[in-house]
């Protein structure tokens, strides 16, 4: 079977390089069938590498430990569910995995926007697959996950425990589809601008691709911070390490791009500025992955590591080099058609958000390579870790709120002060009252006031846009819920914007709580004992032990109880790995939309003691519907309504005649 | 014209945040730290020299759990948080400390964000005053059409927004009815 998929990688390399040299010879000598049969090709490389891909699986399925990778990555002991987890727990199992998804979404690309894009495919085409080409050119040389040993070793080394988790059958791969899924709207712009497009028929499928990426990169950081949150057993979701950032900068400049997009969309503005946002994310992301796999940096994710890094780094530098040759060739098809009309405007609002998402984007790639560059030329190890960050992006951050807040109150074009005095009454006084109550309350921490005001604007914000936009409609004769219902569909770019602006003002109130309310305690318990946290009351029962073929299970039963409460059993989950010395935890967490009580254990000592660490998160329970808030929002925005968007991209002018609200 | 009011009444509104935001760190920055809270905040400035990327406060390492208590009994004998980072960047060197201190070479670390974001937003603002200028000019010369209509308008946003709804409402069922028609239609006005 190792055979069968080594032959299946070098099938889909050949037809990917193909599809490459195809679409580009086609196009430049006007050969339609050449342009055809190189697109057949694009379908065919994802059937190759499933086939590729399967082989792998089956060789973990039979215990096939001749397969370097197999052993390397599974044991006898694994339970066969985590078979997927170990197909890209390294390198060449997550190369694979990153190839096969990318191209899928070549695939579909080819196959959905042949319309839409018409002359720019083939450009398309060629760009997406000449990424391919590259992941599998890696695959072949220098990481072949079909490589075999010498011999046969009668067991594996197994999968790294912490991976044995159920956020791990999701978590990585949306990470992945993610990064990689942002060279589909790379590939459409700068396919268009290769073709000579002038006209912005390529605006909504960027928007669409945009988006699908966006809202899987970001659903998998936030499954990143639920399984760290879960699992890791520091009581943290975020720790501002290397791969995390990563994953997060692309993300950011992802939404600047969906954000200025709408004002192309809208008004025929800021082309140039948006190509120059997807080009940023597609160099980014490509970085994520170099970092990911095998990267310069150390980091609590290096599952995998590897030495190609410079090949990647050479791709990135070609990426590069390559959006800024089409950039500075097709300067001229990139004017906007419409100037800043007003410094308050919609336009402008979205300008600096673009300003400060592209700012926080930077910063944080700026502490990702200051310690390289601090080690190349100074020779000096230095750490830039989470108090950096928090310090230099937490108030870029509230900014960013902040402007949340006011943008979308504004109108495109111009704002004048009747209109901006009406838009922001009602939040400021909302936020006002909100801050009074807060303080009487007791919570006296600047930064935690100013960011539960800048959220009670928002919110204030949004319910009253979608107050007045259904009080207007039922002022036509509708009844309520029709005439909300009605409202959303009108208009659902927007109105799912609302709806992911929700979910950031949640995901807020969660980061708030934690990062300036929570309380901490270590405590080391023997039976019988108890400890106070918080209103908290924690005894701890006793610890039963399971062994294991690989690991020694301990079960913590301790019985929490909040002051005046009856006390209710928890368990605290361990397990000690002795052949590979690491210990995997699972925290028992009760979780109310207050706060969390939060147990995990560190240790079980050898007298039938065992360390706990026992926090109590505010909040927390809020992050987690964040992620179901932006799916739903992406949802609502994505299910457009083609023709008119067809009609607002085709014809602009029209939609001048909006000032207000009805985007 | 407008844009001088407006403009006002922005300014007007960061000050009145500015003031509130000092007043409020003012007013409250006097709370007091346990010596358990200000030993986390010590854990959570120092890496953990044997495990890459994580703080002493996250590892559960031997080593880490002996800084652990050696920061306690530090803070318990009366040290300052900054002497105890020192104690560990003279042990371990200064790549101990999850940032880098606000001092010397790495000064740079903590500028060079600032610096780059005022010199972004400066340029942006010049590019953006350049394009307003220049469409001033063609708004004066009578070359943007559109843009005159809207600023005279009696009519206020609220007062609008029926109409509006109406006109989307109706051309989605337009479109919805015949699209070829309501495409005609479109392109004939």
């Amino acid at each position: 079977m190792a055979e069968t998929g080594s032959v299946a990688l070098y099938i889909a390399l050949m037809l990917a390089a193909y599809a490459v040299i195809g679409s580009v010879l086609g196009k430049l000598r006007h050969s339609f069938s050449l342009v055809e049969s190189a697109q057949r090709s694009t379908y065919l490389v994802p059937l190759a590498l499933g086939v590729a891909t399967a082989a792998l699986m089956e060789a973990f399925l039979r215990h096939d430990f001749q397969v370097e990778y197999v052993a390397a990555h599974s044991n006898l002991a694994m339970n066969p569910i985590y078979t997927w987890v170990a197909f890209y727990a390294g390198n060449e199992g997550s190369l694979l995995y990153v190839a096969l998804v990318l191209s899928l979404a070549a695939a579909v690309t080819v196959a959905v926007e042949r319309r839409t894009l018409a002359a720019a495919l083939p450009y398309t085409t060629a760009i997406l697959m000449s990424v391919v080409a590259f992941f599998m050119g890696l695959l072949v040389t220098m990481a072949n996950p079909f490589d075999l040993l010498p011999f046969v070793p009668a067991d594996g080394q197994g999968i790294n425990p912490l991976l044995t988790h159920p956020g791990m059958f999701i978590h990585p791969p949306m990470i992945m589809t993610g990064l990689i899924g942002v060279s589909v709207p790379f590939s459409i712009a700068m396919g268009t601008l290769l073709a000579g497009g002038q006209r912005d028929e390529w605006v909504e499928p960027m928007r669409v691709w945009g988006l699908l990426a966006w809202v899987i990169l970001g659903s998998g950081v936030l499954l990143g911070a639920w399984w760290a949150y879960t699992i890791l057993g520091w009581g943290g979701y975020w720790g501002w390490d290397p791969i995390e950032n990563v994953a997060l900068m692309p993300w950011l400049v992802l939404t600047a791009f969906l954000h200025s997009i709408m004002a192309q969309k809208r008004r025929g503005m800021f082309r140039m500025w948006n190509i120059a946002l997807i080009s940023i994310a597609f160099i980014l992301a490509l970085f994520g992955i170099f970092i990911n796999r095998g990267g310069p940096v150390p980091s609590v994710h290096s599952f995998a590591s590897s030495t190609m890094g410079w090949v990647f780094l050479g791709f990135l530098g070609v990426g590069l080099a390559f959006s800024l040759t089409v950039f500075f060739f097709r300067y001229n098809a990139l004017s906007s058609r419409a100037s800043l009309d007003s410094m308050l405007s919609r336009e402008a609002a979205f300008l600096l958000n673009n300003v400060l998402l592209l700012g926080i984007a930077c910063v944080t790639l700026w502490g990702v390579i200051y310690p390289l560059v601090s080690q190349l030329f100074r020779g000096v190890a230095i750490t830039v870790g989470a108090p950096f960050y928090n310090q230099v992006n937490g108030p870029l951050f509230l900014a960013l709120i902040f402007l949340m807040g006011v943008g979308p109150l504004l109108p495109w074009r111009h704002a004048s002060a009747a209109t901006l005095r009406n838009a922001l009454q009602t939040p400021t006084l909302v936020a006002l009252a909100t801050l009074g109550v807060l303080v009487v309350l007791g919570i006296r921490k600047p930064f935690a006031l100013a960011s539960f005001g800048l959220c009670s604007v928002i919110v204030t914000g949004i319910i009253r846009e979608w107050v007045r936009g259904t009080m207007a409609r039922r002022s036509l004769g509708e009844n309520y819920a029709l005439a909300f219902g009605r409202l959303i569909a009108a208009n659902r770019p927007r109105y799912g914007g609302y709806i992911v602006h929700l979910a950031i003002v949640v995901l807020a109130l969660g980061i708030t709580g934690y990062t300036f309310y929570r309380v901490q305690k270590d405590v080391i318990l023997g039976p019988g004992e108890s400890a106070t946290v918080g209103e908290y009351t924690i005894q701890f029962v006793g610890s039963r032990a399971l062994e294991r073929l690989d690991r020694t299970e301990f079960f913590n039963d301790v019985l929490a109880s909040r002051s005046g409460e009856e006390a209710r059993p928890m368990t605290v989950w361990r397990a000690y790995y002795p052949d590979k010395r690491t210990a995997a935890t699972r925290a028992a967490i009760r979780s109310t939309p207050v706060e969390d009580l939060y147990i995990v254990s560190s240790e079980s000592l050898a007298d039938g003691r065992v360390a706990f660490r026992i926090q109590v998160n505010p909040l927390v329970w809020w992050m987690w519907i964040a992620g179901p808030l932006l799916i739903l929002g992406t949802v609502v925005s994505l299910w457009s309504q083609p023709r008119l968007s067809l009609a607002a991209a085709s014809e602009p002018a029209g939609m001048a005649l909006s000032p207000a609200g009805s985007d | 014209m407008t844009l001088g009011k407006t403009s006002r009444l922005l300014a007007l509104g960061a000050a009145l945040i500015a003031v509130a935001l000092a007043a409020s760190a003012c007013l409250f920055q006097g709370e007091e730290l346990s010596l358990e809270e200000q030993a986390q905040q010590i854990d959570q400035s120092l890496m953990c020299p044997v495990c890459p990327g994580e703080t002493i406060d996250q590892s559960q390492v031997v080593l880490a759990k002996q800084m652990r208590a050696l920061v306690r009994e530090k803070l318990a004998a009366g040290e300052p948080r900054q002497q105890i980072l020192d104690y560990f960047v003279a042990r371990f060197g200064v790549d101990v400390l999850a940032a880098p201190p606000k001092q010397g070479a790495n000064l740079i670390v903590w500028l060079v964000p600032g610096a780059g974001l005022a010199a972004f937003g400066a340029g942006l603002f010049l590019v953006l005053r350049a394009m307003r200028s220049s469409a001033d000019k063609s708004s004066a010369s009578g070359l943007s059409p559109e843009a005159a209509p809207l600023r005279d308008s009696p009519l206020t946003d609220d007062e609008l927004e029926p109409y509006l709804y109406r006109v989307d409402e109706e051309m989605s069922q337009l479109l919805e009815q015949s699209p070829s028609q309501g495409k005609a239609n479109r392109k004939a006005t």
